[in-house]
């Protein structure tokens, strides 16, 4: 880094002018008690909730903190950072600012901590701009309805649990089922809207709250392989982070993601997860004294995620028409979804991907029980073509499901059930798909136009997954005319092409089967 | 100020006791004894850890704290402080005996429009110097009279740090230099930003 001399020149000049002239005239109070990064402060009487303020530390530096209580004498805080070096007594200065943190360009493919402090070792951040961490979303007359789909690039989801631009899709499911693995699925998707596909670039955001430092490691380090962190930034606030750096974490990155909205832009948040963050918020409502409810979390945790939640919007054209689609996960204890977090969560969201243990170890992976997850924003979020190939998928998967069960008793089953429980069994080998390989969604098409239309069910199992590669790869090459007109026209119901196109599968297939 | 005298229960406890001894004190026609008295309460406290070990000691019965302190003020206060002592005693609220002495003082400073001023000098200022600050202040806080609590700490390295309540005046060249260090990490960010 060079240093304009010059610059600091005028700087010092400027300073060396004023110097004596200017007094520093500011609120202060004391610290009554600290511990656990909460903090209860004497006097300040002046100041606001959400207010910030400046500890003295022992060292004579400062750390931030943030007003969470005010009563009569003392007001309580809690501290953002090294609270070790706060001391009963020292002066805390009040800012009359609220908390903000950088955002633009600069964040992109940098890891920061829940202040926006990089945490990556790649030096300072020069941002173009800060927003305020904690701000109210947007109202109706600034929105328009989700239209345009966000795509995972994960079978099951984009077919079944499409989710559009400014949705907030639940992801929830038990520790160890794949949670984290759907939403980097999602980020790493994105790279094609950076490369001239979909409807313009979505940047993302990853928030790690809670995450064990290695887990995120690992997260940063898939994102870097796969090329997706050029439009990524992790904000990461681990376990080993205090309470209110974890609480504070998703809105911060919520802030950060906002700046692109408003730009007309899109964006993509993770929330990695809320269970996590609620935990945090509990444990300083308590040592903040704030009387404890269900499950001894406070009162107002519901608003904690509805607030936060409700700032994923789809920005109407006068505003620019960009978005911010939240993907929140929740961490469910052996399945219960009817604990308070969970239901919670649930209710605020529009939809959300269930991940269960059992298919996980019987191999269906992503592990997504199709039956109860849900998207509410529904096909408007669905390219015409996929509408047309997933329509019925879902209904034929449910009654597969009910059927399986009846052949698991050995009864003797007639042509047509059997054609049926062949076919499933056929579907859900194809929707399988590995981790860090995600489909383009004119593939996803045409391998769910494969199976829907009868060419897999003559196959093996085994051979499902090899034959669906295979048929996307011919598409790309011999049959690459069709494959252009699908991809322009997004239909399959105009000028025969769905016609053309099983002509296409079935010659593919003979030559397969040869 | 210790900061047990800050907690905000015993704060609490502490204005109710202070208000009934100094509405006592009026009726008697007392009150500027009485309040000299606690005043004297309050800086032995502040000035005699022993005495606060006494007060605050976990592991003394009510009975003793009470014997003790009726040792260490009979015969060296009015009659009224004295049987206020004893209430204070028996309710169990010896601990917060500080809290109610300064409570007391603040109280009286208040009726009597008086502002207490915390100053900080770099070093020993001259009389006549206090004097003209204390005028100063007494105009700026709207004429009430000033009670000045000055102090010296050579870390300033000059000017004076003022605090009015919740107020901090800071005019100290420490500070100044604390700006001018900020301000100069700032400008050289922002250079490295645009020379990148």
């Amino acid at each position: 880094m060079k240093i304009a001399t010059d610059e600091i020149a005028s700087v010092i000049k400027q300073e060396v002018e004023r110097f004596g002239a200017e007094l520093e005239v500011s609120q202060v109070g004391s610290v009554v008690e600290v511990g656990d990064g909460i903090a209860r402060v004497y006097g300040l009487s002046q100041a606001m909730a959400g207010e910030m303020l400046d500890f003295e530390t022992q060292d004579g530096g400062t750390v931030r903190g943030q007003v969470m209580n005010l009563e009569r004498d003392t007001i309580g805080a809690v501290i953002f950072g090294d609270y070790l070096g706060v001391r009963e007594g020292a002066t805390v200065r009040s800012t009359g600012q609220l908390l903000s943190v950088p955002v633009g360009e600069a964040m992109l493919g940098r890891v920061v901590n829940a202040l926006g402090e990089p945490i990556d070792g790649k030096g300072p951040i020069h941002a173009e701009a800060t927003r305020k961490v904690d701000l109210i979303a947007p109202g109706i007359v600034e929105r328009q309805p989700v239209k345009q789909p966000l795509q995972f690039g994960v079978k099951a989801v984009d077919a079944m649990i499409p989710v559009g631009r400014g949705q907030r899709e639940l992801i929830i499911g038990d520790r160890k089922t794949g949670k984290t693995a759907v939403a980097v699925d999602a980020i790493i998707n994105q790279k094609h809207t950076h490369e001239g596909g979909g409807d313009g670039p979505v940047y993302c955001f990853y928030i790690a709250v809670g995450q064990k430092e290695s887990t995120v490691a690992g997260v940063v380090e898939a994102l870097r392989e796969h090329g997706a962190m050029d439009y990524t930034t992790v904000i990461s606030a681990g376990s080993s982070e205090s309470a209110p750096m974890q609480y504070i974490a998703p809105y911060s990155g919520c802030s950060m993601a906002e700046h692109f909205m408003w730009k007309g832009k899109h964006a993509l948040v993770v929330y990695d997860d809320l269970s996590k963050q609620a935990v945090a918020y509990r444990q300083l409502s308590l040592l903040l004294r704030r009387p404890p409810g269900r499950e001894a979390y406070p009162g107002d945790v519901f608003y904690l995620h509805s607030r936060l939640l409700e700032r994923a919007t789809k920005l109407s054209d006068e505003n620019g028409g960009g978005s911010l689609t939240a993907l929140p996960i929740i961490e469910t204890q052996e399945g219960d979804v009817s604990a308070y977090i969970p239901t919670n969560v649930i209710s605020i969201t529009d939809g959300q991907i269930y991940l269960e243990p059992d298919l996980f170890f019987a191999g269906v992976r992503p592990a997504i029980n199709v039956g109860i997850s849900v998207s509410r924003v529904g096909s408007s979020a669905q390219i015409k073509a996929m509408k047309e190939v997933a329509g019925t998928l879902k209904l034929d998967l449910a009654a597969f499901r009910e059927l399986e069960a009846f052949a698991q008793l050995g009864t003797d089953l007639d042509k047509a059930t059997q054609k049926q429980l062949d076919r499933g069994a056929r579907m859900v080998e194809l929707l399988k798909q590995g981790q860090y390989a995600p489909l383009d969604v004119i593939d996803q098409v045409i391998q769910i136009f494969a199976a829907s239309n009868g060419f897999l069910d003559t196959l093996a199992l085994d051979q499902v997954q090899d034959f669906a590669a295979k048929l996307v790869e011919h598409m790309h090459g011999p049959q690459r005319p069709i494959y252009d007109e699908l991809a322009d026209k997004k239909t399959l119901k105009k000028d025969g092409l769905s016609d053309r196109l099983k002509e296409a599968i079935a010659d593919f297939k003979k030559t397969y089967e040869a | 100020m210790p900061a047990t005298e800050l907690q905000p229960e015993q704060v609490e406890i502490a204005r109710v006791y202070a208000r009934s001894l100094v509405d006592l004190a009026d009726s008697a026609g007392k009150t500027d004894e009485v309040g000299d008295e606690m005043a004297q309460v309050s800086e032995l406290i502040a000035q005699q850890p022993d005495l606060r070990v006494l007060l605050e000691h976990p592991a003394l019965s009510d009975q003793e704290r009470l014997d003790a302190v009726r040792n260490v003020f009979t015969g060296k206060v009015s009659e009224l402080t004295m049987r206020f002592l004893g209430v204070v005693g028996r309710r169990r609220r010896l601990p917060a005996l500080g809290s109610i002495a300064r409570a007391v003082t603040d109280l009286l400073a208040e009726r009597r429009g008086e502002v207490t001023v915390e100053a900080v000098f770099a070093n020993e200022p001259s009389p006549e110097r206090i004097e003209s600050l204390m005028s100063r202040m007494g105009a700026a806080l709207g004429g009430r009279s000033v009670q000045l609590e000055s102090r010296v700490d050579p870390a300033l390295l000059g000017g004076v740090r003022l605090r009015v309540g919740d107020q901090l005046i800071d005019g100290s060249v420490a500070s100044a230099l604390a700006r001018v260090r900020r301000t100069l990490a700032q400008a050289g960010r922002n250079a490295g930003a645009s020379h990148e």
